[in-house]
């Protein structure tokens, strides 16, 4: 167990976007809020803030925001919160798309596969310590981040609010923050589980290409769509390979992953669980749970899934420092 | 004899070129063997088998164990030294040794430690900041932390210069060997090993054409300096080897009455290096 941390962190070591880029993104998160605050907020009557029909000042906007009844306010504050976590997400599945596919190929490229492979540790280790930052250490730096930004932007929130004269409680009064915690751990666990396959397939890639993978990871999904579509086969291959593809990046639904999920939903016209900028944040059911989790689709990924991380394993005992 | 590493029919084809062709050999505890051959002969393809990195057929037996299935087991008991370039260049040197305390069950930090501190190295530094040289003795302070049963070197000092290579090996025999561990060393430059061998392998297109103890190379083989006129007579005897020194002959004979030699010259044992000239060369086929 030991020694699979010491892998896990070895990682960390190695690919230092996983670190420098949520700091990154924090520190942007800080510039943007001081900015607003310092730059929009002290020249108020040239820079306005638009709020549809109306154009208004800083001042004037906290007193509209004063004014707007609870559930408009829950949802603008909790929207923001929201909408952030979704760029952090979104940017953090990109860097997890390319950590994926340089994983078990960039060993062979600089030919550091010999030092690891000296190493008491097996190619399952290896492999798994690999998926494990993607399935797990990912999903936890996004959480994590997003919490940090919100608490960011809340506190300089709260500090123009108390500079213009108001109450800070108006803006905590609404924020909610056990509910947007919770959809951020159900759709991060959901979506990790849903897009699965993508990462053993990525993982395959990473192990299997002697070129750059990036070519066939996305290559081959994109023929398979083009021709099933092309030709009208109507494998079904195109809405498997398109609903999963998208790696879950720009995604705030919590049922738009699973069509079994969302079916209930769609037949009714009810808003699927997720966030809606009129409606606000729509927590899963216990119910919508179990559909999910009782999804063949969700199952048959996982195996998928499974599939690929074995074959990366498999395929990485026979790959020495030649690409 | 209970053999570290044994070897029976090992064959490795590329496509349609027969890398190692059903080499056989056995090493032993506490021997220092030279692998040495010249570009493509198959070196680095026997090392891969015996290190788990490559499919083989033949039977492969490290420490009584099947590289092909238990590679992470075998290393445990193994220590392996690429040419410089395999250490990850992004790693700290604390890092670096944090993971193997952390992954080989029989390291010890503090030889590791003892032998960086009569270095330039630093702990803070990245492998990229570090020179060949020294590059060359953070990998060697690993494998003084490591209790491993054999030491694998694959032209451990490529790219070094003539002092670093020289301390590299003096280093290497004084603080590591202990006459329980064995050496299994590749290299080209085999007259910077010649003198800590005590086994050489030459492998020539797959095949190896010596395999015996330095001790036994004087029993086998014998140079003989003549001058041109006696060398016609000498040829007869059939060398394995000749080539011509200014106004003599040096031929290289094997299992050959040394008595009948001294009629026509000079008679040595040859070095390595000239051994391994008339292996590649010459027409001895092992």
């Amino acid at each position: 167990m030991a020694s699979f941390i010491t892998l896990l962190r070895r990682e960390l070591w190695e690919h230092t976007s996983l670190r420098a880029i949520p700091v990154t993104l924090l520190v942007f998160v800080l510039l943007s809020n001081l900015a607003f605050i310092f730059v929009v907020g002290s020249s108020a009557n040239v820079i306005t803030i638009s709020t549809g029909d109306d154009a208004m000042s800083l001042n004037n906007y906290i007193e509209y925001f004063a004014q707007l009844d609870a559930d408009k306010q829950s949802v603008i504050v909790n929207g923001t919160m929201i909408t952030t976590g979704m760029i952090i997400k979104s940017i953090l599945l990109i860097v997890m798309f390319f950590y994926l596919l340089d994983s078990l190929y960039g060993e062979r490229k600089d030919r550091t596969i010999l030092f690891w492979k000296s190493l008491p540790v097996s190619n399952k280790q290896t492999v798994l310590s690999k998926l494990t930052i993607a399935v797990f250490i990912i999903p936890v730096i996004i959480f994590i981040t997003t919490g940090l930004a919100n608490l960011i932007t809340l506190s300089l929130q709260s500090y123009t609010f108390l500079h213009n004269q108001y109450s800070a409680d108006l803006l905590w009064q609404q924020t909610d923050i056990i509910g947007t915690t919770m959809f951020s751990i159900f759709l991060l666990i959901q979506q990790t589980i849903w897009y699965f396959p993508v990462m053993g397939w990525l993982l395959f890639c990473s192990a299997w290409c002697r070129k750059p993978p990036i070519i066939v990871a996305v290559l081959i999904p994109a023929m398979l769509v083009f021709i099933d579509s092309s030709f009208a086969l109507g494998t079904g291959i195109s809405e498997v390979l398109l609903e999963r593809l998208p790696l879950g990046i720009m995604s705030m639904q919590l049922g738009s992953e699973s069509s079994m999920m969302s079916y209930p939903y769609n037949m009714s016209g009810q808003q699927l669980p997720g966030f809606n900028m009129v409606a606000g944040i729509s927590l899963p059911s216990i119910d919508d749970i179990l559909r999910f989790l009782g999804n063949i689709k969700v199952w048959m990924g996982i195996v998928i899934g499974i599939f690929f991380t074995g074959m990366a394993i498999s395929l990485r005992r026979w790959r020495d420092d030649s690409l | 004899m209970n053999c570290l590493i044994t070897a029976k029919g090992l064959t490795k084809n590329y496509g349609r070129f027969r890398a190692v062709d059903h080499v056989n050999f056995q090493i032993a505890p506490g021997r220092v063997v030279g692998l040495v051959g010249p570009n493509g002969a198959g070196k680095s393809t026997t090392l891969k088998a015996i290190l788990g990195l490559i499919k083989y057929r033949g039977e492969l037996e490290v420490f009584g164990r099947n590289p092909r299935i238990d590679r992470a087991e075998i290393m445990h008991d193994m220590s392996y030294i690429s040419d410089v370039a395999s250490l990850p260049e992004w790693i700290r040197v604390d890092q670096l040794l944090e993971l193997m305390e952390s992954t080989h069950p029989s390291y010890d930090l503090s030889k590791s430690l003892n032998f960086l501190a009569r270095t330039e190295i630093r702990k803070s530094q990245r492998v990229k900041q570090l020179s060949k040289g020294m590059k060359t003795q953070l990998h060697l302070a690993i494998v003084m932390g490591i209790n491993a049963r054999m030491l694998v070197l694959d032209e451990p000092t490529l790219g070094l210069d003539i002092i670093y290579r020289t301390e590299f090996y003096d280093q290497l025999m004084n603080e590591y060997f202990d006459h329980q561990r064995s050496i299994l060393i590749t290299t080209h430059q085999i007259e910077e090993i010649e003198h800590i061998l005590t086994d050489i392998m030459i492998i020539d297109k797959g095949k190896i054409v010596i395999n015996m103890p330095i001790d036994d190379i004087g029993i086998h083989f014998t140079q003989l300096k003549t001058a041109k006129e006696s060398a016609e007579q000498a040829r007869k005897l059939n060398p394995v080897f000749e080539k011509d020194l200014l106004d003599q002959a040096v031929m290289i004979f094997e299992d050959i009455d040394v008595e009948r030699l001294k009629e026509f010259g000079e008679v040595s044992t040859p070095h390595l290096a000239e051994l391994f000239v008339a292996a590649i060369k010459g027409t001895h086929h092992g």
